[in-house]
Order: C-alpha cells, then structure tokens, then sequence
C-alpha cells in the first residue's frame, strides 16, 4: 500500500511538470556533430563553394538550426567558421550551402522541384526514409537507440564531392535504385 | 579549444557522456556510439559524468591497445576493481569487497542479460568467451545498483555491452598465441539483412586453449584449458522507432583443475585431479519500441542455461526472465518503471560431497521498480528517488529504495551522493546445499596431548538453512568530479553497513567429547577411530552478522598531450564483520590498490600502452604484488594489424590469490606471459 502511494505521488510529481522535446535536441545535436565531420573528410570542388568566407550548414528545420547554431559553435572548417543557415524556402538564387540537411519530404521535394535546372554541388543530407534512391547524399537512420548513416559514395562523387575512406567506412554504402 | 577537444578525447573513454551541450565535444565515433535518448534502454549508463555513482567505462580501444584476451581480463584495466587470477583459468573479481571465486555481491550482464549462476550467485568468468573485437564498452558501476539491475548488485554491477551488428558488417580474423596462450583464433563475419531495411547480423566462432601454469600453490599445476564458443546477433531495425535485438552463444569449457577435497575416510583435504567441463548457452530477444521523441519502452526475454560438470558438483540450471522497462521525459523529470519475471530451474544433482537440505528446484522472482529524476533547481540540482521491489519464493518481499542528488556546482564541478539500501539473497549454497569441506581436527575442540588423536579429523559439512534472510546493505556514497583543461578527477566515498550477513556456527554433538575420553581411557582406538568415521560436525549457515565496509576511490586522468594520456588510481577499503562466531565467510582487513596506465599513440600506425596495479596481498594471504602489463600494438595497414603484449613482466610468477577456505580450489602461480596477436579486417 505504502508503495502504491509513493508511485501515486511520483506520477503527480511527473505530470506537473511540461512535456518538452529534449530528447529531439539531442537528437538534433548528435546529427549536427556528424555532420561537421562529414564535412571535416570531405572536400567540395565547386569554385563558389570554396570562395565563400564560411562553412554554411543550411536547413529549412527551425528546431534544428537552433540546436545545430549551439552545437558547431566556434567550430570550423579548414580555416573557416561554421555557420547555420535557417533558409525557409531552398530557392537556387538563395545563399551557397555547403550542406544541406532535410528532416522531412516535402522539403527535399521542394528542393528538388526548384533545383533541376540548376543544381548546386551541396552535400545533401537527409532523415527521410529512401532519401538516397531520391537523390540524397547521406541519410541517417536510428539503430538500436543510436544513430547511423547511409552515404552514397558515387552520387558524392558525381557532384564533385569527395569523401574520406573514414566517413565511409563507419557509414553503410548505399547505391541508389533508381527503378 | 584544442585542449578541451583533446580532453574529450580522453574523457570519453572514461566516461560516456552526452548532454546536449557536451556532444559539441566528442570525435566522430564517440558520436556514434552516444545513445539518442538520454533515458537508457538497456540499463546501461548514459551520461557517465553527471551520473550520482562511481562510473568508469572501459572502452573498446582500451581493450585491443592492451591486448587482453578475455573479459576477465580486461577488467583489470578499471582502477579499484579487485581482479585476482587464481590460475589460468579461473578468476575472482569483485569491488569494494575482497574478491572471491564465488562471490556473491557483484552482478555481471551480457547487453542488459544476467549471466549469474544461482549456486552462489556469482559468475563463472572462464565461461564468457566473447571476441574482445566486438565488445563496444564495459560499464563498471560501483557500488549499489540494485534499484535498476535487481537483487545482488550490492558492491557494483558489470555491464557488458557487444557493438551493434550494423557496425560489424565486415569479416574479421583474430590469431594469437603465445607462452600462457596457447592460441585463440576467432573469426567474425558480419553483414546486411534482407528481411528488413538497416538490419544487419553478425557470427562468431572463438576458439582459445592455454597452457597449464609452471608452479602450484601445493602439488602439480593442472590448469590447462580450452574454450569453444559460436554465436551470432541480429539487430533489425523495422523503422526509426522499433528495432529488434536477437542474439544467441554457445560456450563450452574444458580445463584442468587440481582440488582440494576431503578424503573419504581420513577427512583431510587432498589432492584430486579432475576437469571442470562446462557448457552455457545464453539466449536474448529485445523488442525496442520509441512512443515519442521522450517516450521509449523495451521488452527483453531471456534464456540461459548452465550445465557444469566436476567431481563435487554437477550443475544444471536453466533460466527464463522476462524484463519491461517504459522510460519517459515529463518536462524536467524522467520516469523509468519496469516489471520483471525470472524463473530459474535448479534441479539438484547430488554427489559424494554434496546433498540437498529442502530439495530446491526452482527460483522464482517477479518484482517491478520506479524511479524518478527530477529538476529541484533547474540545471544545477537533480534529486532521484525510486524503489525496486521484488519478491522471491526463498525470503519473501524484498525492497530496494534509493535517494540520490546530483549538483552541477559549474561547468567544471559535479558533486553526487547517494543513499540505498541493497539486497542480496541468499544463493543455493547457502540455502539449501550440505556440502563436505576438510574435516573439523579433535584439537580445534579439545585437546587430549595425543597427536594422533588431536590431528584426527571428523567429517564435516557446510549447512544450508532455509531460515537464511537477505542480506540488506544500508549504503551512503558521495563523490565529486573535477574536469579542467588537460585533466580530470574522480572521487568517491563509501560507507555501508550490512546486516544479516553470512555466519557459520559449528554444532558437534554433546556425547562427542565425552566418548573420545571414555573410549581413551579404555585405551580402544579402533573404537575411537569406528566411532570418529561415523560422527560429523556441521558448520550451519545463519544470517545473524553484520559487516561494515567503508573507503574511497580515487581516479585522475591526465592528457599529458595529443598523443598521450595517463590515469592514475587509488582505492582503499575497510571490510569489518562483526556480531560473527568465525571468520570462514568473511575476511576482515583492508583492500589497497594503486593504479597507473599510460597510452601512447607513437604515430598512425603505432601505439604502446603501459599499465601497472599494486596490489595489497594480506586479505588473499598473498604477498603484495606489482602487475606490470605492457602492449605494443600496429597498423601494418588499414587491414592488418599486429600486436605484442606482456603480462606480469615485472617478475616471473606471482601468487594472487592464496584464500582456501572459501572455495577447493588450489591456486597457481600466475606466469610472466607474451601473446603475440595478429588481427585481419576484410
């Protein structure tokens, strides 16, 4: 009796306070940290891309930009800070991104639509599922409470993107289906 | 900012954290290796450093920079734990308490799977034969955990966590041999699963022999050894939100023993040679199911079965568990509460030195536990209270409750403290098992000037009772935590006090004294010696004694520079038992280590690690000792790479355990040993 009364009060103690989304920001941050090392081992060869004076991560994820902004804070990349965009629409006259990551489907849609005749050579990364048979670079997948990625080295390669034998070696190599 | 990053570096082998603020500070596979959800799924620790316990993590690259070979092993690279070698097969770990083959206070898991044996509640460490390869970490909590981990987690548990098959998609092949090792070959084959995507699988075979010791405690060393396992996981992944875990090993074990067992007719302890052969067979099957971003819930079935065969004892235990564990965030605080079912068959096989007092055949257990964490000044304090109770058919209801505060004095400074009480139950030995040991001497109850007469001895049992109550541990602990730049601290100190502890009372008949004289005095000794084979002595269990244990631990690690890190350790503690009629069970006296490890990586291909414990000897009846164990390892390519290790390099052979009287077996000199290893990743 005197137990079911201390679980009573611990589910009072509980409920008085506020869901909020703590966990979906360390989700946040752990992508964001993989992320600069994606970018850490890789190298871009689009000449616009070189020249800008910062490393920009952008994504159309608000929740994401904020904890990414905390996260890569006072990080940088080969000599240049790192710096995340919150961009609301990926029109292709927008700011050069270095990476771009998408949280959902429609995004990528979007950016799909907007960008067929003038692709910029962004690593695009994505939580989406099927996101490389779409055209995306790298996608992280949860295993097992921990999260993990899918890279598509050709399709990298393809856009003049190369990548460390180390990213790919912890990633799992993906082709895309294209049927 | 490099230092910081550097200290990370070190840190995280040590201790496995990720807040949101501090995964900013972790290299690439730290970050795959950081769990999503701050609640744990698998009760295993996530933020080691803001965790209100004493947490070290020995890391994977911990285990192959210094070439261990076994679990048992690698555990003597965690300051403060009592790692004795009895011989080369054989081990007797524990923390905070002097380590015996059979003790009882310390709970080992295999990925969240209990691997104890119910005979004594402890564990065979000969039979854990996993790939060191694909260990992802081991967690070693010390001190009280039994509000998560259940019953005997008084002194501390040991989480063994193996790497998801999805980071093993790749064939490896291990070889070493050496001068104790005979060899060890194992090879790893890993790779995708169709039946899903991002599933993954994984199976291994190990293989391992060594050689018998060059010198025994007493008579010819017979502990030579073989070890046999296969086993495979599967980790299926069905969305972003359920995975299923199923894994599965089979171990055998043969090895040479040499036993001290009473005679049958003088009743003294002799020498007798036989195997030990063992077979486990461990089964596991977890459903993990995420509600919500803060919600997340896992439902673990379990089977392991246990089959030992040696001249005194035949073991054949076969357990079934059942765990759920629902975890969640509400606002500031985080809810865990679980339920669990064990049943355990424990069918008894009698031999000629041991019988059944109550004929138990089954344990049966089912419980749940609570706990609350929770905010009482937003990121500085946290205050968590819980409770486990669980009922068992040997003493009834059991309850395990814990208050812990955990205060963020800055970024730099974390102070915990902790007050729990523990259980432990009695094990089958204790409750219901007669067992023979050497037999009582004439002279330890009376004296006749008669050596003949005074060395005789009567035969003499090991009594279990039925009336047995748990062992309750009340323990207070606090420790503090100190993170600067290139280095960090890691105290804590404990105090517990332990009642119902293990006593054993002699009952010898009352008849006994006087007949001897009278028989004496008729100058009859064949009536004396028919009259002694036919009598025993009984050693009964009780539980009326108590033990206060208290010390401290005390860790620094030190990032000299990019390239090398130290630790350094000292533990201390102070076991007394008191209120007890012998000191059989129990040893009284003080437990000493000091610790040092330096790893230097030499360049990208070359690493050395060097790691030294002193040991103080005099509660094992051992001399003290310096372990000197050092490792070289390199990366001949990105597929190869070679290894050379020694062990006990400060002196040929050493004795670490010399404890007779709690267990039959004869210890050996530990050898001066080089194993040289080769490992091959496809």
């Amino acid at each position: 009796m005197t137990y079911r009364v201390v679980l009573i009060i611990l589910f009072t103690v509980c409920a008085s306070f506020h869901t909020n989304a703590q966990t979906s920001q360390r989700e946040y941050a752990l992508k964001a940290g993989l992320m600069y090392y994606f970018a850490l081992y890789s190298q871009n060869s689009d000449s616009v891309l070189t020249d800008i004076s910062h490393y920009v991560i952008c994504s159309s994820s608000q929740p994401f930009v904020e904890v990414a902004e905390k996260t890569l804070a006072h990080k940088k990349i080969r000599q240049r800070d790192v710096k995340v965009q919150y961009i609301q629409s990926l029109l292709p006259d927008s700011e050069p991104c270095h990476i771009i990551f998408f949280d959902n489907q429609q995004s990528y849609s979007q950016y799909q639509a907007s960008h067929n005749n003038n692709p910029r050579n962004a690593m695009l990364i994505g939580d989406i599922p099927h996101f490389i048979d779409l055209g995306g670079h790298i996608n992280f997948i949860r295993i097992g409470g921990k999260i993990r990625f899918e890279i598509a080295p050709e399709q990298l390669q393809a856009k003049g993107i190369k990548v460390s034998s180390k990213v790919i070696r912890l990633g799992k190599v993906k082709m895309r289906n294209n049927s | 900012m490099e230092k910081k990053f550097l200290l990370s570096l070190l840190f995280i082998s040590h201790l496995s954290f990720a807040d949101h603020d501090e995964i900013e500070d972790l290299d690439f596979e730290s970050l795959l290796a950081t769990d999503v959800q701050i609640t744990s799924v698998m009760k295993r620790t996530n933020k080691a450093s803001t965790t209100p316990a004493s947490v070290y993590v020995i890391s994977n690259t911990q285990m192959l920079n210094a070439g261990v070979t076994s679990v048992a092993q690698a555990l003597t690279l965690a300051p403060g734990m009592q790692v004795r070698k009895i011989d080369n097969n054989k081990w007797a770990i524990g923390i905070r308490n002097s380590a015996g083959r059979y003790t009882s206070k310390l709970l080992v898991m295999i990925d969240g799977q209990s691997i104890y044996n119910p005979s004594f509640a402890g564990v065979y460490w000969e039979a854990l034969n996993i790939p060191i390869y694909d260990i992802e970490r081991i967690e070693v909590i010390k001190g009280q955990g039994g509000l998560l981990w259940g019953s005997n987690a008084t002194n501390g548990v040991v989480n063994i966590i193996t790497k998801l098959s999805n980071d093993t998609r790749s064939t490896k092949i291990s070889l070493k041999t050496g001068t104790t090792l005979d060899y060890e070959m194992s090879i790893r084959v890993g790779g995708d699963l169709n039946i899903a995507e991002n599933s993954s699988y994984r199976f291994y075979i190990n293989s391992q022999a060594n050689d018998k010791s060059d010198i025994s405690r007493q008579w010819t060393p017979q502990d030579e050894g073989e070890k046999d396992s296969f086993g495979a996981r599967f980790d299926v992944a069905f969305n972003s939100d359920t995975s299923l875990l199923v894994q599965g090993d089979y171990t055998e074990v043969k090895m040479g023993q040499t036993l001290e067992l009473p005679h049958p007719t003088t009743f003294t302890g002799s020498e007798v040679i036989q195997p030990h052969n063992r077979k486990h067979t461990l089964l596991m099957l977890r459903l993990e199911n995420r509600l919500s971003d803060s919600a997340n819930q896992t439902l673990q079935t379990s089977y392991a079965k246990q089959m030992g065969e040696q001249p005194h004892y035949m073991e054949k235990f076969q357990n079934y568990d059942i765990d759920y564990q629902i975890n969640m965030l509400l606002g500031l605080a985080q809810l865990d509460i679980g339920a669990n079912y064990h049943y355990n068959t424990t069918p008894f096989v009698g031999s000629e030195y041991l019988s059944s007092e109550n004929d138990t055949d089954n344990i049966k257990k089912y419980g749940g536990f609570a706990q609350v964490s929770f905010a009482l000044i937003e990121n500085e304090l946290d205050l968590i209270i819980g409770d486990k109770s669980e009922h068992n058919n040997l003493t009834g209801w059991e309850h395990q409750p814990s208050i812990r505060f955990a205060w963020r004095a800055d970024n730099s400074q974390f102070l915990w403290a902790s007050f729990s009480q523990g259980i432990r139950t009695p094990s089958l030995i204790e409750y219901d098992y007669n067992t023979q040991v050497n037999g009582f001497e004439i002279k330890s109850i009376f004296e006749t000037g008669n050596d003949l007469v005074d060395n005789t001895r009567i035969k003499t049992f090991l009594r279990g009772s039925n009336q047995l109550k748990s062992e309750r541990i009340d323990a207070t602990e606090v420790g503090y935590r100190l993170q600067q730049n290139t280095w960090n601290a890691d105290i804590s100190l404990f105090y517990s006090e332990a009642k119902n502890t293990l006593s054993i009372s002699p009952t010898v008949d009352p008849l006994l004294v006087p007949s001897i004289i009278t028989l004496l005095q008729m100058g009859d000794l064949n009536g004396f010696s028919q009259y002694i084979q036919n009598q025993t002595v009984n050693f009964n269990f009780n539980s009326d004694s108590k033990q206060r244990t208290y010390g401290a631990d005390l860790i620094l690690n030190w990032q000299v520079n990019a390239s090398a890190n130290m630790t350094f350790g000292f533990n201390y503690a102070t076991q007394e038992q008191y209120r007890v009629n012998n000191d059989l069970l129990e040893f009284n006296g003080h437990i000493k280590q000091a610790f040092f490890a330096l790893n230097k990586k030499i360049n990208e291909t070359h690493n050395v690690m060097f790691q030294s414990r002193w040991e103080d000897g005099s509660i094992y009846r051992t001399e003290d000792f310096i372990a000197v164990d050092m490792s070289w390892n390199w990366q001949y390519d990105r597929h190869i790479t070679v290894s050379l290790t020694g062990n006990n390099l400060l002196e040929q052979h050493h004795l670490e355990y010399a404890r007779s009287n709690d267990t039959f077996d004869v210890a050996t000199y530990i050898d001066r040993s080089f194993t040289l290893g080769m490992m091959v990743d496809f």
